[in-house]
């Protein structure tokens, strides 16, 4: 299991091979910066310093996940918050508060090129294109109440609060807008996942209360306009506030190791995925690499599906102990399944996707599948939706009236092939296709034991990623398919050098070779591997695909077939089997 | 006669008008400053700090009821000739170096001041060295160091260390505190004292200057 893939997974209640370590909040130190030839303030200025200094937390720590920005003041200073930049251990902050309660506080037009908005939104885009699928990729964005307080002057923020209310209207709902915009931003630059930090809505600054009244609303309004999953951090005891953090409708909530981990797990059971505080001075700082174990541990055995620092990380923390925490987490393995049932019980019906399905809600995208026989329709929503459960009872159902043939081929086959369809035009997300392909192969067992017999396998494939990349999500939504469509697949994995490749077609006897590469630099690979495979003798059709690969490229060498978008790929696999060789395929395939 | 309690009253719930409206009579009715400081203002914020303590008070409730103190002091102070109020102490406070975080510290000051010590206020982002110079020229008895980001707490080992290499750490006590900052870590560095917040902090430094 990837790094990505582990932390989606993890932030969605769905499994994992080992807890997920990660850091919603900043995750420089000096270490890194002194590895990394990068620095504060210089990194919060210019994005590729931004980007690579962020790039250690996967890099250098083993982290899940990458993080940007490092600071809290990119929105307060697009709205015209005057910010001190900081030095190479301190970070940036505002210097002055130019709004009064009650006055309008408007956004600009150009609010993505103000300040460093750029700077934030092409760290990402650089992050995103380093580490595709190697690690996630964190957008942080600073909460309502706690940019109200960069725009006011907290103390003014929490005396309004009290005195009046109304007052702080305006500065709220502009810091909404603003961090939806940039959010948005990020989400489209790359970022997998949202993180929201309001660390002045902490109720050690005001009492829960106020929290429900005055700043839920305006959480809600936020995380409900953000289209990709949201972890909120807010620091301090929320123990008081964690059915409110809960009903802001994030996926995710991270909080501070002064609140109780325990409680805040079985408040949000089945609501929302709580990240396992690591307390970040006494631990960390201060800590051995086993007082950072042991808290690992701890909280692992409590049933942490994610752990992370209670806070952002303090520069001066060692490395080393950075580090125990991903081996801590390594030696802990995959949760029990006892565990795992107590532990994260969220499941894709209980609302955790619904960030992911914004904008299916919003019209945009359909998760139905068209199939006109109910029967066979209610077997293939579900596959969509990725509910096991409800396609094990549908194809029960459907199969009083259908032949589990039919089942499979009119039903689970087209469910998974619109799943693809919408993985391809981003309205779906890692989880949930893992979901439905764990929902499908349900269904598929069910009708292989009505059939009394396996489902009757159409021919070998094998399957690669090119040497040198690690970008496996095309190729997984291809196995998919192609499973689906009753292939046997052999899965290479990732990073398959030449004459591994070769081997296994020596062994295997394919009637069908894939390769995907994402990057022009590794799709070199694919002309190597034909002329090996014409030295051998060997005539298997070659079918190339992934973000790097054109037709134009896949016509330079002989076996090749262009794969183009990954659902094609169960047709160029049938007509394989029926014994078409590659220059067949190209007619029917290639434009 | 203007009633004392009122006014106590009057800063616990945060009433500025009505605390230096009854300021005002306190001393019309020939009450003397002094005596509406230690028996209405003090008692007052003591009642405040003890709400806080117990969470029935939150930080918005706590800065409008100083800032009810406040504006009743201000009518008050000017009134008292110099060295007829000493003070409990001299306390030396600020925000460490690169931390623009000023609620925590105001707290604790308006603490302090309620129950009568002497501040002398270095504002954010104060380095080592501002410490050390308020030591010296302000003969503080005490200095009082606050942090908000993990990022910035190493700040308050370097002014203890500054201290050190001025010889002025046996005049002072040290005591620190923040949101990230706990006894351990003070007692890591070597500071004399931690409070959790900001009325502890007034029972700490008294019983540090008591010690």
């Amino acid at each position: 299991m990837n790094a990505r893939k582990r932390f989606l997974s993890a932030l969605a209640g769905g499994r994992v091979d080992r807890p997920s370590v990660v850091c919603v909040n900043q995750t420089a130190t000096l270490e890194q910066m002194d590895v990394l030839g990068v620095r504060w303030p210089e990194a919060h200025t210019d994005p590729t310093l931004m980007a690579k200094l962020a790039g250690g937390a996967h890099s250098l720590l083993g982290f899940d996940a990458v993080r940007v920005p490092f600071c809290q003041t990119i929105e307060a200073e697009a709205l015209g918050v005057p910010v001190h930049i900081g030095t190479h251990d301190t970070l940036p902050t505002s210097s002055a508060h130019p709004f009064r309660p009650g006055d309008p506080v408007p956004v600009p037009e150009d609010l993505l090129g103000r300040g460093r908005v750029p700077v934030l939104l092409e760290a990402v885009r650089i992050l995103r294109s380093e580490f595709a699928e190697r690690a996630a990729v964190i957008a942080g964005v600073v909460g309502p109440f706690s940019v109200a307080g960069h725009l006011l002057g907290t103390d003014q923020l929490l005396m309004q609060s009290f005195l009046d209310p109304d007052s702080i209207g305006p500065a709220m709902k502009s810091a909404v807008r603003t961090a939806a915009q940039i959010a948005s931003a990020a989400v489209r630059a790359g970022a997998d996942v949202v993180c929201v930090e309001d660390m002045a809505a902490s109720t050690d600054l005001i009492r829960p209360q106020t929290f429900v009244d005055l700043v839920l609303p305006y959480l809600k309004q936020l995380i409900s306009e953000i289209p990709a999953p949201v972890v909120l951090h807010i620091c301090g005891n929320t123990n008081p506030i964690l059915d409110a953090m809960v009903q802001t409708g994030a996926d995710a909530l991270s909080i501070d190791c002064k609140a109780s981990f325990a409680a805040a797990l079985r408040s949000a059971e089945g609501r929302a995925t709580i990240i396992g505080p690591i307390d970040t001075t006494q631990v960390l700082l201060h800590g051995s690499p086993d007082d950072v174990a042991q808290s690992v541990r701890r909280l692992i055995s409590e049933g942490a599906p994610i752990v992370a620092p209670a806070c952002a990380i303090p520069p001066g923390t060692s490395t080393a102990n950075l580090q125990a925490m991903v081996e801590a987490a390594q030696q802990a393995g995959a949760p029990r399944a006892g565990t795992a049932r107590r532990v994260a019980p969220v499941t894709a019906s209980s609302g955790v996707f619904a960030r992911y399905d914004i904008r299916v809600q919003k019209g945009e995208a359909s998760t139905s599948s068209g199939i006109p026989d109910p029967l066979l329709a209610a077997v293939a929503d579900a596959v969509i939706l990725g509910r096991a459960d409800a396609v094990r009872q549908a194809v029960r159902s459907a199969l009083q009236k259908h032949s589990p043939t039919d089942v499979v081929n009119r039903a689970l086959v087209p469910a998974i092939d619109r799943v693809g369809e919408l993985w391809d035009q981003e309205y779906f997300f890692l989880p949930q296709v893992i979901l439905a392909a764990d929902a499908m192969q349900a269904g598929i067992e069910i009708c292989e034991q009505e059939m009394g017999r396996s489902v009757e396998k159409r021919g070998k494939v094998v399957m690669h990623v090119a040497e040198g990349d690690v970008h496996s999500i095309g190729k997984n939504i291809v196995k998919a398919l192609l499973v689906a469509n009753g292939f046997e697949v052999i899965d290479l994995g990732i990073d398959v050098p030449v004459e591994a490749v070769v081997a296994a077609v020596k062994e295997h006897k394919p009637i069908l070779l894939t390769g995907s590469a994402l990057m022009t630099t590794t799709m070199s690979a694919f002309p190597k591997i034909a002329r090996r495979l014409q030295d051998e003798g060997i005539d298997v059709p070659f079918a190339c695909g992934g973000g790097a690969v054109t037709q134009q490229f896949v016509e330079t060498f002989n076996l090749g077939v262009y794969g183009g978008k990954g659902h094609r790929a169960p047709a160029i696999a049938k007509a394989a089997a029926d014994g078409k060789n590659w220059r067949q395929l190209r007619e029917m395939f290639h434009r | 006669m203007v009633d004392l309690n009122e006014l106590s009253q009057a800063v616990i719930n945060g009433n500025k008008a009505k605390a230096e409206e009854l300021t005002r009579q306190a001393l019309a009715d020939g009450i003397s400053p002094i005596q509406i400081i230690n028996e209405a203002l003090v008692p007052g914020m003591a009642v405040v700090g003890e709400k806080f303590k117990c969470n029935e008070y939150y930080i918005p409730e706590v800065l409008v009821a100083a800032r009810a103190m406040n504006s009743a002091m201000a009518i008050v102070k000017p009134l008292i000739a110099t060295g007829q109020l000493q003070p409990l102490g001299v306390v030396a406070i600020g925000t460490v170096r690169g931390d623009l975080h000023d609620i925590g510290k105001n707290l604790v000051m308006m603490m302090l001041e309620g129950a009568g010590f002497e501040i002398v206020d270095l504002g954010v982002d104060v380095a080592p060295e501002k410490f050390v110079e308020a030591v010296k020229t302000k003969s503080a008895d005490v200095v009082a160091m606050s942090a908000l980001l993990t990022t910035t707490m190493p700040s308050m080992k370097d002014t203890i260390a500054a201290l050190e290499e001025n010889g002025l750490r046996d005049r002072v006590k040290v005591i620190i505190g923040g949101a990230p900052v706990t006894q351990s870590y003070a007692d890591s560095i070597g500071a004399d004292g931690y409070a959790p917040d900001a009325a502890s902090a007034v029972d700490k430094v008294k019983e540090l200057l008591a010690a």
